[in-house]
């Protein structure tokens, strides 16, 4: 029990469900009795899949379906939104958690429509409100404001801090960056866009403002982009993979003090 | 009416009429100038019928308009004046640090109190009314939420007038007066391209559905666009050169139509 509560945390942080914790589970757990009842076994014939079921109480039909891959989990068992999506999604997309600019209002945490509380339960009537909210609130997603107002800050669920999976951001945008700079270079006929705009100086107070300013522009930038670009996207999906090419746009932001110049 | 159809070609199919620079030049164009005046007179005709104006009574309205008998020609600045100081206050409200939030955002502001509340805020545009009365007014207008008693919010970076018939038709008549304006700048002879005042238009047949996803695709964009440029001319009108007398409002609209 004590072993496995951090482990059951950390997946809560990850926003991995039950049933897909599950199925992971079972899938590392096959795969490790099958190389556990090799090692016991003094023959080099691999262990029966009968043999497999009978050790982990998994149907032979199962243990067969899982060892064909590598431990994942199972398609069936994924959400394809877990609660905490399902809710982003409907508070950047439902018009009556949106302002006037299509962009998400805040919301008081409890009270009649629109609050979080009528969102939840509209859009994730399975779960107490307080339980979606608190995995939010750990994923950095949503902001607690003065007066139990809440304000969504993304839309993507993300882990924060050094993660594996944030470690690997770094490097994919890293690497993203290197090869359109260094493409430029071998070939200026061909350029990728890679612009920048004239850096300024703002006074410190201002760049919650600046920040906010710079998000908010860019991130419906880029939304106008994917959708003018969905029926090239479209287009595309009629021909072979081989005649295709991934192309991405990021935009990031950039600041300086003047100690770091 | 023959003047307003375009000619039919050996295939049948129809040819637009290519305008000359410069018209009326014959009596052809002068028909097609007349066709085009009727038209525009029919579009406004029939959009002041759905505001319960009779035949009779728009037919006396507009022999006063041709006579230069109207009485003001102020209503629309007069009805939306109010709309206007409060969509000021608003933009205020989202770009002054005493009402910002510590992540840039507005704050959620007390309403009475000396500084950073609701009530400085509004005594700057409101310096008559009492600050329940502007949160009223702001309320109404979605501008902004009551939270409790004695806290309010603000809910829209702009004044909505959708629902308010009032509103909706003395800015209509704003729009209307604008764009001519725009137009007729635009229809000077020799003017070069890059000094005219840009006018696009982009549109296509789509059905209701995919026109409700236009909106949804459309409705940032065009904020940000009003948004970028309301800032911009704010910055611009504080500055020593903008404050003399010779001013004249510049601005941008953008809206989207289904026919």
């Amino acid at each position: 029990m004590s072993a496995v509560e951090p482990l059951v945390e950390l997946l809560l942080e990850l926003g991995v469900t039950s049933p897909e914790a599950e199925s992971l589970l079972r899938g590392v757990f096959v795969h490790k009795t099958r190389e556990w009842l090799a090692r016991q076994s003094s023959s080099t014939v691999e262990p029966s899949d009968v043999r497999i079921s009978l050790v982990t109480g998994v149907h032979r039909n199962f243990v067969r379906r899982i060892l064909a891959e590598p431990p994942k989990i199972a398609e069936a068992r994924k959400h394809k939104s877990n609660h905490a999506s399902r809710l982003l999604q409907a508070w950047y997309n439902d018009p009556a958690y949106l302002d006037s600019s299509g962009k998400p209002r805040d919301l008081p945490e409890k009270g009649s429509h629109p609050s979080f509380q009528s969102l939840s339960t509209t859009y994730v009537p399975s779960v107490a409100p307080g339980v979606v909210l608190d995995q939010l609130r750990r994923a950095g997603l949503v902001q607690m404001l003065s007066e139990h107002r809440l304000r969504v800050r993304g839309r993507t669920f993300r882990v924060h801090g050094f993660t594996r999976n944030s470690i690997a951001e770094v490097g994919h945008r890293t690497r993203e960056l290197l090869e359109t700079l260094t493409h430029n270079i071998h070939q200026p006929d061909a350029r990728r866009f890679c612009e920048t705009m004239r850096v300024i100086e703002v006074e410190l107070p201002r760049i919650p403002v600046i920040r906010d300013l710079i998000n908010r522009r860019a991130t419906t930038f880029l939304a106008g982009m994917e959708h003018e670009l969905a029926v090239e996207a479209s287009r595309s999906l009629g021909t072979k993979r081989k005649g295709r090419i991934n192309v991405g746009l990021t935009i990031y932001q950039t600041e300086r003090g003047p100690k770091q110049s | 009416m023959s003047g307003t159809k375009s000619r039919e070609n050996r295939n049948g199919t129809r040819e637009p009429h290519l305008l000359k620079d410069q018209w009326p030049s014959d009596s052809r164009d002068l028909a097609i100038r007349d066709a085009l005046a009727i038209e525009l007179l029919t579009a406004c005709m029939t959009a002041l019928r759905t505001y319960g104006l009779r035949k009779s009574k728009l037919t006396e309205l507009a022999r006063k308009a041709v006579t230069g008998n109207a009485e003001s020609m102020n209503s629309a600045k007069a009805v939306l004046e109010a709309a206007q100081q409060l969509a000021e206050m608003i933009a205020k409200w989202g770009e002054h640090p005493r009402y910002l939030d510590e992540s840039g955002r507005p704050a959620i502001l007390s309403i009475t109190g000396r500084k950073s509340s609701f009530q400085s805020l509004a005594s700057e545009f409101f310096p008559t009314y009492a600050p329940s009365d502007v949160v009223n007014f702001g309320c109404e207008a979605n501008a902004m939420e009551r939270i409790g008693n004695d806290k309010v919010a603000r809910l829209n970076d702009c004044v909505v007038f959708t629902g308010s018939s009032f509103l909706i038709l003395a800015h209509s008549v704003r729009t209307v007066r604008r764009f001519l304006g725009t137009a007729n700048f635009n229809r000077q002879p020799l003017i070069a391209i890059a000094a005219g005042r840009p006018d696009r238009t982009s549109c296509g047949e789509i059905s209701d559905k995919d026109f409700s996803e236009f909106i949804s695709v459309m409705r940032p964009q065009i904020s940000d666009l009003v948004e970028m440029s309301n800032r911009w001319l704010g910055q611009r009108a504080k500055l020593p050169k903008n404050r003399g007398k010779r001013r004249k409002v510049a601005g941008v609209q953008a809206f989207l139509f289904f026919e």
